[in-house]
C-alpha cells in the first residue's frame, strides 16, 4: 500500500495495527510525509468544518405551484395593501428574480406561494411573506419594512426587519442597511434597521462580517448567538437579549416581548452599566427569550446546538431563556431576569457540578431532572452525551427582577471534576 | 529640567471576555493541530474540553493576544500526549518519536496560514461536481454515510473508498497549488 493511502485509511480510522505501524516507520524517516499527514489533518478538519456548516442548513420544502405573477395581477398588487414595488418599465428583465415560499394570514392575495416574478424593490405594510431569490438565499420579511433588491446577491434594507437563510450557494449574501454592510458566511441571521439610528444584526446559526456601510473596516466577525447594534455614529453595542418563538421573523431586538411573555427582560453584570460594558468589549453573545418554548428537542442555549429532551411534564410549554453556553466559563456573572407576573421560575443544574450556593439557598429541588443533549461540533448534529441536569424550583410572587448567580461556584476547588463546558437553563411558569 | 525618559505602558491586562473569544477565534486551529495527533475526532473533542480548562486556570500567564496560539497549543499537546498514552494500553498508536516529530512541525502554522488554507479549500471544493463534494464531505456527515452512498450508486463500498482516495488527493493538489500561486 502506498503512504497516501496508509494515511488516508488512518485518518478514516481504518488503519490496522499492520498499517499503523509501517505508516509510524515511514513518517519517522520521510519529513515530506509528516508534512503530507499535516496538511492532510488540515484538510480533515476544514473538511469537517464544512460538513457541520452545510449540515447546519435546514432544508426547505419547495412549493410545486410555480406560477408567473401576470400584468393584471401585478397592477392589482401595487393597489393593495401589500405593495410590490415594481417598476412599471421592463419588470419583467430588470430586478431579481423571486419566488414566493411562504405567506402569513392577512397578506394580500397577490403574494400566493409558488407565484414568481421580478422585483427589484418590495414594501410590506401589513403581514409577513418568505420570499426565495434565485441565489437560493430564502428572505423572511415583515412588515412595516421597505427594501431594495440590488441582486440576486444584494440586498438594501431602507427600514425593517429581515430575516436571512443562506444557502450552499448563498455565502457571500449582502444585506446593506443605512449604518452596516453584513456579508453572510454561511448562516441564517437576522437584520433590524426599523430604528433610523441604528442597525441590529443577530446570527441564529453561522458566521456573518459587519462593515460601516461605505467603509471596508470591518466591525465584527459574528458567529452563532451573537448580535450588535451599529448606530448613525457608528458606536457598537451589544444586544443583550432577544425576544420570540424561533419561526421565520418572530424575533425581535428592539422591542419588549409579547404582553403575554412571562419573561420581559434578561441581562447580565457584564453589560450593566458603562463601567461593566467597557470591561466586555468583546462580548457579542446575546440570550434568546422564547415565549413557550421549552419543549422536547428545543435548543437549550442561543450559541450551541445542544437540546433539552425529558422535559418534565409539568414544565411543558414553559416560557424558555437560552443562555449561552460559553458563559460557563463564567463564576463571576450576575444574571437578572425580570418577571412580568407572579410566576415559578426553574433553573436547570449540570448534576456533574456542585450546586451553587445562590441556588441552594434561593431555590427548592424539585427532584425532577430534564437532559441535556450535548451535541459538539465535530459529532455532526449527533448527541455525544446525555447530562442529567436538576430542576430547581422557586415562586416569584412580585413581578421585578430576580437576579441570578453564576453556573459554578468559585474557582472550583476540585478542578478534575469540573465540567465548565456548558451554561444553567432557566425557565418560568405563570402561577395558577 | 533634563528631559525624563518616556515611560513604557505596560500592556492592559487579558480579560475574561478576551478569553473567550479568544478560545472561540482559535478552536478551529486548535482541533487541526489536535487531529495532527490524534487518531479520531471523540479524541479531539476530549481534548479540547479539557485544555480549555486549563488554559482557563493558566489565563492569568498569558502577557498578550498574539501569544494566546502558540500557548494554547503547548497546552493541547500536552493533553494530546496523556491521551495517547492512556490509548497506549489497548490499541496501536505513533511512537513517541513521530508524535514529537509531527507537534513540532504542526506547531509552526498560525491562525492566518490556517485561514488561508481554508480559503483555498473552500474554493478548491466548489471546483468538484456536486455528487464528488458530498462523497467528499461524506466521512464527516454521520456514520455510514459512504456506504450509504455506495448503495445509492449501485457500487461497492470499497470502490467509493478508492474513489474518495483519489479525489482527496485532487483537493489537496488544488489546495497546494492555490496557496503557492498566493505566496508568489
Amino acid at each position: 500500500m502506498n503512504p497516501n493511502e496508509l494515511i488516508q485509511r488512518y485518518l478514516h480510522g481504518e488503519a490496522t495495527d499492520v498499517e499503523l505501524a509501517e505508516l509510524d516507520r515511514l513518517l519517522a524517516s520521510d519529513r515530506d510525509l509528516r508534512r503530507k499527514l499535516i496538511a492532510e489533518t488540515g484538510i480533515d478538519a476544514g473538511l469537517c468544518e464544512i460538513a457541520r456548516e452545510r449540515a447546519s442548513q435546514p432544508s426547505v420544502v419547495v412549493p410545486r405551484r410555480s406560477v408567473w405573477l401576470s400584468w393584471r395581477s401585478l397592477t392589482a398588487a401595487a393597489a393593495a395593501v401589500v405593495v410590490f414595488g415594481l417598476l412599471a418599465f421592463g419588470w419583467a428583465r430588470r430586478g431579481v428574480e423571486v419566488e414566493v415560499v411562504e405567506t402569513s394570514d392577512g397578506i394580500s392575495g397577490d403574494w400566493v406561494v409558488g407565484h414568481k416574478a421580478r422585483l427589484n424593490h418590495v414594501a410590506l405594510v401589513r403581514g409577513s411573506v418568505q420570499i426565495r431569490l434565485s441565489s437560493g438565499v430564502l428572505l423572511d420579511v415583515s412588515a412595516p419594512i421597505e427594501m431594495n433588491l440590488i441582486d440576486a446577491m444584494h440586498v438594501r434594507v431602507l427600514s425593517g426587519r429581515v430575516t436571512a437563510d443562506v444557502g450552499e450557494h448563498g455565502k457571500g449574501f449582502v444585506i446593506e442597511t443605512p449604518q452596516a454592510r453584513v456579508v453572510d458566511l454561511g448562516t441564517r441571521f437576522g437584520v433590524d434597521a426599523s430604528d433610523v439610528a441604528q442597525t441590529s444584526v443577530l446570527v441564529f446559526q453561522g458566521q456573518v462580517e459587519v462593515y460601516e456601510k461605505g467603509s471596508a473596516q470591518r466591525v465584527a466577525l459574528l458567529n452563532t448567538g451573537e448580535g450588535l447594534r451599529l448606530d448613525n455614529n457608528r458606536r457598537v453595542s451589544r444586544i443583550v437579549s432577544v425576544s420570540g418563538t424561533d419561526g421565520a421573523n418572530g424575533w425581535t431586538a428592539n422591542a419588549p416581548p409579547a404582553s403575554s411573555a412571562l419573561i420581559s427582560a434578561v441581562r447580565d453584570s457584564m453589560t450593566a452599566n458603562d463601567e461593566a460594558a467597557k470591561k466586555w468589549p468583546s462580548l457579542r453573545n446575546f440570550y434568546r427569550i422564547v415565549p413557550g418554548g421549552l419543549l422536547d428537542g428545543a435548543l437549550a442555549f442561543s450559541d450551541v446546538a445542544d437540546e433539552w429532551s425529558d422535559v418534565p411534564a409539568g414544565l411543558v410549554g414553559a416560557d424558555q431563556v437560552r443562555t449561552f453556553a460559553v458563559d460557563g466559563f463564567n463564576w463571576f456573572m450576575k444574571l437578572t431576569i425580570e418577571v412580568s407576573r407572579p410566576v415559578e421560575l426553574f433553573v436547570f443544574v449540570d448534576q456533574r457540578n456542585p450546586v451553587p450556593e445562590w441556588v441552594s439557598t434561593d431555590f427548592t429541588d424539585s427532584g425532577e431532572t430534564i437532559t441535556l443533549n450535548f451535541k459538539p461540533p465535530q459529532w455532526q448534529g449527533r448527541v455525544a452525551k446525555r447530562l442529567p441536569y436538576s430542576v430547581w424550583k422557586r415562586i416569584v410572587r412580585t413581578p421585578g427582577e430576580v437576579t441570578l448567580g453564576a453556573p459554578y461556584p468559585n474557582p472550583p476547588a476540585d478542578k478534575k471534576s469540573f465540567n465548565p463546558n456548558r451554561m444553567f437553563g432557566v425557565a418560568a411558569k405563570a402561577l395558577p | 529640567m533634563p528631559p525624563s525618559e518616556p515611560s513604557p505602558n505596560p500592556p492592559p491586562a487579558l480579560t475574561q471576555g478576551d478569553f473567550v473569544r479568544l478560545l472561540m477565534r482559535n478552536e478551529p486551529a486548535l482541533r487541526a493541530y489536535s487531529r495532527s495527533l490524534l487518531p479520531d475526532w471523540h479524541l479531539v473533542d476530549e481534548v479540547i474540553q479539557e485544555a480549555s480548562v486549563t488554559l482557563w486556570e493558566k489565563f492569568d500567564q498569558l502577557r498578550d493576544e498574539a501569544g494566546f496560539l502558540p500557548w494554547a497549543k503547548v497546552v493541547v499537546r500536552f493533553k494530546c500526549l496523556s491521551v495517547i498514552d492512556r490509548l497506549r494500553r489497548d490499541r496501536h498508536v505513533f511512537s513517541d518519536g513521530v508524535l514529537e516529530l509531527l507537534a513540532q512541525e504542526a506547531e509552526v502554522f498560525d491562525a492566518e496560514e490556517r485561514e488561508r488554507s481554508m480559503q483555498a479549500l473552500r474554493s478548491c471544493l466548489e471546483g468538484f461536481s456536486p455528487p464528488h463534494q458530498e462523497l467528499l464531505l461524506a466521512p464527516y456527515s454521520g456514520e455510514g454515510r459512504v456506504t450509504m452512498l455506495a448503495e445509492q450508486a449501485g457500487k461497492s463500498a470499497n470502490a467509493l473508498y478508492k474513489l474518495l482516495g483519489r479525489l482527496r488527493e485532487k483537493l489537496a493538489a488544488c489546495i497546494e497549488t492555490r496557496l503557492q500561486k498566493e505566496a508568489l
